[in-house]
């Protein structure tokens, strides 16, 4: 059974309302991933959380809903097809 | 013969509030000296713990970076740079160093000569690499719709400076070099401390060169967490690479736990205050 957080990637052009982005750690028996969110559409591996876990502030990494997740995702699907 | 003599001049607290915080601040002296001696105890085990890790995963740390003969670069896993934001990080990685080696390293470095009780570590490494740095705009680009330039801007460790105390004096040395950094012309812009966090120990902070607005990083450590930081370094680097599995990566992020549980916590030192000029909430 696989557990997943999410998190709001917020810099400095962005806000905890309006995040730039969204991160996810995925957790299951066999180890554990951390994946963003792209503008390819896919998730894919970012190093942001490990950054994050050792002092990085570049982004504030907020956990948050899957729900809220799901809006990030349909908002950047939104963008990338020109509707935003 | 007994000789009559003044009591030793010493300061005891009058209070019972003032005694009860010098009892805390005692203990928590001793802690950290048992603490310590634990650490030093400890590292021969940690090292052989990252050997045996190396054994059972014998993979080169990251994928290869490349420039292409059109001009584009390739990092690890699918970030990438247009030869254009090639052309663009490299103009201003070029402005980053000359302020870095002209503004920032002399004054940092008469501020190191300004108490002999610490040092600066590390500063062959005070620059990033420019790789380092064009992944993280090719990972702005790609996970968070940045430009180049809004990237850029938005990176607060291009130029880095490590303090190095002893346990003993700390938490007054982070408190008098934010002091000094600040007379020095430079702008606080935050601070973090994980000294309780852990996978990582110490505290880093961001300040801006007023002249040329670039933000730097310095961070403040001890022996100990310095020493920490250096030997989960390449689990680190591991972490952050594309090319380690999810078991290993769970094995990595453990070593790095059970090592930042054994640095000695500085007496006061979880206590020195958080700060940002940061608008992020909304």
């Amino acid at each position: 059974m696989a557990e997943v957080i999410y998190y709001a990637i917020v810099d400095d052009y962005s806000s905890r309302d309006n995040p730039a982005g969204v991160l996810r750690r995925v957790k299951h028996d066999g180890g554990q991933r951390d994946e963003a969110f792209g503008r390819d559409l896919t998730w894919g591996h970012t190093s942001m959380l490990y950054s994050y876990e050792r002092g990085n502030r570049d982004n504030d990494l907020i956990p948050i809903s899957e729900e809220e997740a799901g809006r990030i995702v349909e908002r950047i699907r939104r963008a990338a097809g020109g509707e935003e | 013969m007994a000789v009559d003599r003044d009591p030793p001049d010493v300061d005891f607290p009058d209070s019972p509030a003032d005694r009860e915080a010098e009892h805390i601040r005692y203990r928590a002296v001793v802690e950290c000296d048992a603490a310590r001696e634990d650490w030093v105890a400890a590292l021969p085990e940690f090292q052989a713990a990252w050997d045996d890790h190396l054994r059972r995963y014998p993979h080169p740390e990251r994928s290869e970076r490349t420039v292409r003969p059109d001009g584009s670069w390739h990092g690890d896993g699918v970030l990438e740079l247009t030869p254009k934001q090639n052309v663009e990080v490299d103009g201003r990685y070029e402005q980053i160093c000359d302020t870095g080696k002209g503004v920032i390293l002399p004054i940092m470095t008469r501020l190191e000569a300004e108490a002999p009780e610490r040092h600066l570590a590390g500063l062959e490494n005070f620059l990033k690499m420019s790789d380092r740095l064009k992944e993280k705009v090719a990972g702005d680009i790609e996970y968070k719709g940045r430009s180049a330039e809004q990237s850029l801007d938005n990176i607060k460790d291009s130029v880095r400076f490590t303090f190095v105390y002893a346990e003993e004096r700390y938490t007054e040395g982070v408190h008098a070099d934010c002091a000094r950094l600040e007379s020095a012309g430079f702008e606080p812009f935050d601070r973090q401390n994980s000294w309780l966090g852990h996978q990582y120990k110490g505290i880093n902070s961001r300040w801006q060169e007023p002249e040329s607005g670039l933000l730097f990083e310095v961070q403040f450590h001890t022996q100990a967490s310095m020493g920490a930081k250096e030997l989960t370094h390449q689990a680190y680097e591991r972490l952050r690479g594309s090319v380690a599995l999810d078991d290993e990566r769970t094995e990595l992020e453990a070593f790095q736990t059970t090592v930042s549980a054994k640095i000695p916590i500085p007496p006061g030192a979880s206590e020195i205050k958080d700060y940002s000029s940061r608008k992020r909430d909304g």
